[in-house]
């Protein structure tokens, strides 16, 4: 097994065409409910003892990423997503907000 | 037997312990849990005008726990919170029935959390909130915002007057760390404001050393964290002994102690968020018990014998005990034999 890396810096590459949700690998996952623990959205449910993640809950986030031990949780493509991506756009002096 | 109850901006709450504005006071489901597990309120995730509807949508991932422990998990004094979290994501009006439906099927203290430009907007949102039954309204001038935009003096000043003047709820402002803290709640305290929040989180900057590209979103993001404290428990002290307003402390609270610190410097409630965010909702009632206990072993009775003490023991630069005779040499950084 591999060391542990968690979330990694960078979005996964389709992040400006669909948006990532987080997915169970489930031969890697050990069942420790870490993920279950931290997860904010009631996304993640253990079924069979293997980490189960609601892709309708999911909000990308990146928390379970960084809870699991193991590094077996993966993004996905929300393919069902209809509209495109939304990018801010600022003009001089406009107005932002994010913490 | 001691007791957790507060008074706080006119209201007797159960606990100074209150969910702070985020994802954790996003959705009326929180609300329960929140008063299940003996928060004494909790402050909404603040709501921008439907001008700014594009400051709801947030980007994926927005989270990450820099130095993050795996051993240790949320136990770890070291980890950062990073993220870049937009505001409440429904419309003005989903806010404002938020708010109602939180007061109506709770009975902790509900503060709306509100942020705008202009003072139309400022007094929109906060009537509107007012009006929908909420107990209080923070105004929060401080999540970060894009550099050289909006200022304390040129937006801000106006902001506050003008929602004080405009609501008969008590009103918190929530300030930045920073070198003008004392000076802004002074002011806060001038133009009427009943309460500060201090302080909201900073703005900083992780990047990828693969790449060369800052990391997630790809631009600044909030930091936070255990570390964060030190610097809010100075401001929380200044204010305390300089402004006659009342304090409500926020960051990097991890455990009782730390609530009891900000309690012993001078702060009625503590707003705890990113400890909820990573050891979960059992935080509250874990930093309830653990003041409980405290209060118990030393026969407090209410957290207002201590509350202050540590600022009030706080001296004056010019009684620090120093010692002449250090050595001309200075400082060395070789470790010769003596
Ligand atoms: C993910 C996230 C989102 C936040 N969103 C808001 C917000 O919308 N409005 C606000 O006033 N503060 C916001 N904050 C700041 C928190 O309310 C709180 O003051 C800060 O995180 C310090 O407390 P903590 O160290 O216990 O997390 C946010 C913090 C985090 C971590």
């Amino acid at each position: 097994m591999g060391k542990y890396i968690g979330l990694k810096p960078l979005p996964p590459d389709f992040y400006d065409k669909y948006p990532p949700v987080a997915e169970v690998v489930v031969e890697r996952c050990i069942g420790c409910e870490r993920c279950v623990k931290i997860c904010f959205f009631d996304s993640i449910k253990m079924i069979d003892k293997v980490a189960f993640i609601n892709k309708d809950n999911c909000t990308g986030c990146g928390l379970c990423f960084e809870s699991c031990p193991v590094d077996a949780i993966v993004w996905v493509k929300d393919e069902t997503w209809q509209n495109g991506p939304y990018i801010q756009r600022y003009g001089g002096g406009s107005v932002e907000f994010g913490d | 037997m001691p007791t957790l109850e507060v008074e706080f901006l006119g209201y007797r709450v159960k606990s100074p312990i209150f969910v702070a504005s985020g994802p954790a006071s996003h959705d009326v489901k929180q609300i329960p849990i929140a008063q299940e597990m003996g928060a004494g309120g909790v402050v909404l995730k603040t709501v921008v005008p439907d001008k700014f509807d594009y400051m709801r949508y947030w980007p994926r991932p927005r989270y990450k726990l820099i130095d993050w422990d795996k051993k240790m998990n949320g136990k770890s004094q070291y980890f950062t919170l990073y993220s870049y979290e937009q505001a409440y994501s429904g419309s003005v009006d989903d806010y404002f029935n938020f708010v109602k439906i939180s007061k109506s099927i709770s009975d902790i203290m509900i503060i709306g959390s509100a942020f705008a430009d202009e003072p139309s907007d400022w007094i929109y949102l906060a009537k509107g909130i007012e009006e929908a039954g909420a107990d209080a309204i923070e105004l929060d001038i401080s999540s970060p915002h894009k550099p050289g935009t909006l200022q304390f003096e040129t937006h801000f000043v106006q902001a506050i007057k003008s929602v004080v003047e405009n609501v008969k709820i008590p009103v918190l402002v929530k300030l930045a760390p920073g070198p003008d803290v004392l000076t802004q709640a002074k002011i806060c305290s001038e133009l009427g404001a009943d309460a500060v929040t201090l302080c909201n989180r900073l703005r900083g900057l992780e990047i990828d050393i693969e790449t060369g590209k800052p990391i997630l979103h790809g631009y600044y993001a909030g930091v936070g964290g255990p570390w964060a404290k030190y610097y809010v428990f100075k401001h929380v002290s200044e204010v305390y002994k300089e402004v006659n307003i009342t304090i409500s402390a926020t960051g990097g609270v991890l455990n009782w102690v730390d609530a009891l610190k900000y309690i012993m410097l001078g702060a009625k409630t503590v707003q705890i968020l990113s400890v909820i965010i990573v050891n979960g909702w059992g935080s509250i009632r874990r930093i309830n018990e653990g003041l409980l206990s405290f209060m118990l072993e030393r026969q407090i009775e209410n957290l207002e014998e201590v509350r202050g003490i540590a600022s009030r023991n706080l001296i004056e630069p010019d009684l620090i005990v120093r010692w002449t005779g250090e050595k001309k040499s200075g400082p060395r950084n070789t470790f010769e034999e003596w």
